[in-house]
């Protein structure tokens, strides 16, 4: 009966609910800045919804508005609901609108927020909203800021649980901050030793078109408009030496389809896979010779939405989670939307493919028939004129460069026939459009070709040994075939432009007013400065050890780090140690949270008491453990009547020193005067 | 103790719901571990803790989180959810130190009748630098009431008790419950202040003439020195009986007096049991009260002679205390 009667008693509190000012304001103020970095990507109307979501909550708090009714409610939702489809259209449950509808959600529950269950609903969802950030952005600063959301977060949390009258933000913020590094060590056990499982299903990112970086066809121009920007392509770190910059191609797409100007994959062609697993090993991969030394390296890439990976030829699969296709193209298995790290093995001397098939033969010296003509013909001239293939693939590279051909990152359109405009008129072009006509002029005279983008060089970063690959750094080149050779690369932009290839593109565009103009106030631009340059390689660092080892902390990794502990890894010896690890830590931060208050803090006449307690536990008659003074005393004078009178006086006055009073100044006397009475009873004990 | 009789003169205790004999059982182990004690300071062997609903919605957030974290492979989103796990982890152990380290006592009310709502002043003190936020205290019939020990060391916390019954009021045990910082997880304590608060009988007015008629009639033991044995005169008070008016004197002009005679000549007035033959024992008790309380105001001495306990006619406060706590313990 008692417990519905509170039962009943707590709902009519909870009816009468009044979310407290203090924990709106914190409720507000975290949820803003929660929702700040999203801003940028979300439809600006769904901005301004959320700002007036906010100013209509602290209208209702002054009173100036009233809650809103049902019919307001549900049109309010039922119009962002079809403002949310024309925007977002069937990307409606991509990450993006997903991300945006919950932030929608949460800023319109604001305004219904009339039980502390919805209070606790928009905290608990806020703390969602922070991971929706990390999906875009992982970076150090983010991370930083993020932790202070959660500060925040918890901060409103905790002043829901605070009587109104006795709150002080600066005491809530700092208390929950404290809790919150107080966990920082469980939770680098958690990271470190708990199991990491692998995504349960894929989900789709809107924003992949809008990602800067190599696309799966190439048209003149499409590589130009990359030198603008400076953004991350990928890092790499060489297991051994380094190999010089002028080897650096890193393959990422292998094109063989051209219809007069664009070159694309044929995706009709059907490629044969070889993977890590033994089964999947091809007839084909028999014919690779590898040779000479081998080069190891690790490469961490920034998401692409797309397959492939970046590799120097020639590859060989080590790692499970990647394929290497019939052209030597390395996808893998799935789309890289997160950031990427990969083992990879190359050896840079190699022969492959030293017979290729009639059938395959053809693949690779297809050509569109009605386009281009000129060349086509000039392609046959020349040929006839050489002799031999060997010499007319040096002859193509002379004729780029003794004719006057000009490398530019900002070359004139061309038309129908891109080639022939290219090779005959304007004479003017970045690399995709000397790959491109390269690749047409050895097609059409019979020698298999075809072209390859990615990216050239990169920047090394001297205090981590990293490469550092950007945007600006993409490339295209062709590779050619030649019997007894099989395939072997060639770069014509290497001919025209000799410093591209061997001090980069930064260099080589240095004074280019294209070069770098996506890229806004970036430290690349300061590169003259060593000051400034230093600063730049000194943050790439500390961004590349960040990446390297919490953004790409895995399973893999997880196994490697036990591996440095154990000699030999077991599943018990990881749950044991995983276990400990986890205690200890735990066992430290309940040592300090509840830690005795500290020995001088308790009331100078209990150490007086527990010297009575003392003396009378050597005549044997300790006090039990948990028994109140006034127990004991009760206990004692019964077994010992003629001591009563003084134990009573010394119980009492001991009781009333440090339970009745709390004023400091009458102590004094009392002190003394009790001090003296156990020093008499001790005496008359003896 | 009490709690387990009212649960079962209760009507739901007859169906036996396995929640009720699951309460009653906690109840009996709690009264076994936590005894009464005048003083109680909480620690761990008083304390209880566990997650609550909000705890467990809490949890089912980081569940979701982390199969987000699982599913875009989201290295900063796994380091959140583990952030928020020990913090989780660690509010058990800031919940249990906001309760752990006080210091409990109680006083209660002197005077309380039957029917009034007793006052107990619940005395909480803390001792060391650690600060208590947010803490609850409630009787099972009394409201809640929140207690911050911020900057103050001692905090008293008036909880009022509706008494409904003479005797030692048994306001059930004290609970003191917080769910700071977080309120993911309750930590709570059901203490018995060992609180000695005596209930008197619930006045119910009656009317004072018979006092004196039921000496009267009922007296041949106290009349025994006889009517005749007069003694003085007084101003006639309402309520004094017409037959000891001296009416002679009246007769003569000189006003209203009556007469005394030397079997009431002290005042002294017996509170009798058979005073109220037609009553039961509670409203008699009742009754008796009011007498008690009207005498006393008027200062007349006042004996009580209720079965198995017998108080001499005297006055003051010592006296009225003992005979409204003789009728208070009546058996």
């Amino acid at each position: 009966m008692l417990h519905i009667f509170r039962k009943s008693r707590s709902k009519r509190i909870e009816n009468a609910y009044q979310v407290p000012r203090t924990s709106l304001a914190w409720i507000l103020v975290s949820l803003t800045a929660v929702i700040l970095p999203h801003v940028a990507r979300m439809p600006p109307w769904l901005i301004v919804i959320c700002v007036l979501c906010i100013l209509g909550r602290v209208l209702i708090y002054q009173g100036r508005l009233s809650y809103p009714g049902t019919i307001i409610k549900t049109s309010l939702v039922l119009l962002v609901l079809l403002t949310m489809l024309a925007q977002f259209g069937r990307d409606i449950f991509a990450t993006e609108s997903t991300v945006a509808i919950l932030i929608v959600a949460v800023t319109l529950k604001l305004l219904e927020m009339h039980r502390k269950r919805d209070v606790l609903l928009v905290v608990y969802l806020s703390y969602f909203l922070v991971i929706a950030e990390f999906i875009w952005s992982q970076n150090i600063l983010i991370a930083c800021y993020m932790m202070f959301c959660v500060m925040l977060i918890s901060s409103a949390l905790m002043s829901l649980y605070q009587t109104q009258e006795f709150q002080n933000p600066v005491r809530t913020f700092r208390l929950s901050a404290m809790i919150l590094l107080q966990s920082i060590p469980l939770m680098l056990a958690l990271f470190l030793l708990f199991p990491r499982i692998s995504p349960l299903w894929s989900v789709p990112l809107q924003s992949a078109s809008a990602r800067t970086g190599l696309s799966d066809s190439m048209s003149p121009g499409d590589i130009g408009n990359l030198i603008a920007s400076d953004e991350l392509a990928f890092r790499v770190k060489f297991v051994d030496a380094r190999p010089p910059s002028s080897q650096l191609y890193w393959r990422a797409i292998t094109m063989d389809d051209f219809d007069g100007r664009e070159w694309e994959q044929n995706f009709n062609f059907q490629p044969q896979f070889l993977g890590a697993n033994p089964q999947d090993v091809r007839d084909w991969f028999e014919e690779i010779e590898y040779r000479g030394e081998i080069l190891d390296y690790n490469v961490i890439m920034e998401p692409t939405d797309e397959n492939w990976l970046y590799t120097l030829k020639i590859p060989q699969v080590v790692d499970n989670r990647m394929i290497m296709r019939r052209d030597f193209q390395v996808d893998s298995i799935r789309n890289i939307s997160q950031r990427f790290s990969y083992d990879m093995r190359s050896y840079m001397d190699h022969r492959v493919d030293v017979n290729l098939g009639p059938r395959t033969m053809r693949r690779w010296l297809r050509l569109p028939d009605n386009s281009n003509l000129q060349s086509r013909e000039f392609a046959l001239e020349l040929r006839e004129a050489v002799g031999s293939d060997e010499a007319y693939i040096r002859a193509v590279l002379n004729y780029f460069t003794e004719q006057e051909f000009f490398y530019s990152l900002s070359p004139p359109l061309l038309g129908n026939n891109p080639v022939d405009e290219f090779l005959f008129s304007t004479r003017e072009g970045f690399c995709e459009h000397y790959a491109s006509s390269y690749a047409f002029l050895m097609r059409a005279a019979g020698i298999p070709s075809r072209v390859v983008t990615g990216y050239q060089g990169g920047e090394y970063n001297p205090y981590d040994d990293t490469l550092v690959v950007r945007q600006y750094d993409a490339h295209a080149w062709v590779e050619v075939w030649l019997p007894n050779q099989g395939w072997f690369r060639v770069d014509p932009t290497a001919a025209v432009a000799p410093n591209r290839i061997e001090r980069g593109s930064q260099f080589a565009f240095q004074e280019d007013e294209v070069f770098l103009q996506d890229a806004g106030l970036s430290l690349l631009r300061f590169r003259n400065s060593l000051f400034l340059n230093d600063l730049r390689y000194r943050l790439e660092m500390l961004d590349y050890t960040w990446n390297r080892f919490v953004l790409n902390y895995d399973g893999a990794m997880q196994l490697a780090f036990f591996g440095s502990i154990f000699n030999e890894v077991t599943r018990g010896k990881i749950i044991f140690s995983s276990l400990a690890f986890l205690f200890a830590s735990m066992a430290v931060m309940v040592f300090l949270v509840l830690r005795k208050p500290s020995k001088e803090s308790r009331h100078p006449a209990t150490d007086l008491y527990l010297g009575y307690c003392e003396g009378l536990s050597r005549q044997g008659l300790a006090r039990q453990k948990g028994e109140t003074p006034l127990h004991y005393y009760e206990r004692l004078s019964q077994l010992k009547p003629n001591w009563a009178s003084q134990m009573q006086e010394i119980t009492e006055k001991y009781i009333d020193l440090v339970y009745r009073q709390s004023t400091g100044d009458a102590d004094g006397d009392s002190m003394k005067e009790l001090k003296n009475k156990i020093r008499q009873f001790h005496m008359f004990l003896y | 103790m009490e709690n387990i009789s009212q649960a079962q003169s209760s009507p739901e205790s007859r169906t036996l719901n396995p929640y009720i004999l699951w309460r009653r059982n906690f109840v009996r182990w709690v009264t076994k571990r936590i005894p009464p004690s005048p003083h109680v300071e909480l620690d761990l062997n008083n304390i209880f803790i566990i997650p609550n609903r909000q705890g467990l919605a809490f949890f089912c957030v980081l569940v979701l989180m982390f199969i987000g974290a699982i599913n875009y492979e989201i290295s900063l989103a796994f380091g959140l959810v583990f952030l928020l796990l020990g913090m989780f982890i660690l509010t058990i152990f800031y919940t249990y130190r906001n309760l752990s380290g006080l210091h409990l006592s109680a006083v209660s009310d002197s005077m309380i009748f039957a029917g009034e709502n007793a006052e107990i002043t619940i005395i909480l003190n803390r001792y060391g630098k650690r600060i208590y936020e947010a803490i609850e205290l409630s009787f099972p019939q009394s409201r809640k009431l929140v207690a911050n020990l911020i900057e103050d060391k001692e905090q008293r916390v008036n909880l009022f008790v509706p008494t409904l019954k003479r005797g030692y009021l048994d306001p059930g045990r004290l609970r003191i419950e917080t769910f700071f910082p977080f309120g993911i997880c309750r930590a709570w304590s059901l203490i018995d202040l060992d609180i000695q608060c005596l209930v008197y009988p619930k006045p119910i007015p009656c009317d004072l003439d018979l006092l004196n008629s039921s000496d009267e009639d009922a007296g041949k033991i106290n009349v025994t020195r006889g009517n005749d044995d007069f003694y003085n005169l007084r101003e006639y008070q309402v309520g004094d009986p017409l037959k000891h008016v001296a009416w002679k004197n009246f007769a003569r002009g000189q006003g209203m007096y009556t007469k005394q005679y030397s079997s009431n000549v002290d005042d002294k007035i017996w509170l009798r049991w058979r005073l109220f033959p037609d009553l039961n024992e509670e409203d008699r008790l009742s009754r008796l009260c009011y007498c008690v309380l009207k005498l006393d105001a008027a200062g007349v001495d006042y004996g009580l002679d209720i079965p198995g306990k017998l108080i001499e006619p005297n006055k003051g406060s010592e006296h009225y205390r003992l005979v409204l706590r003789a009728l208070a313990l009546y058996r």
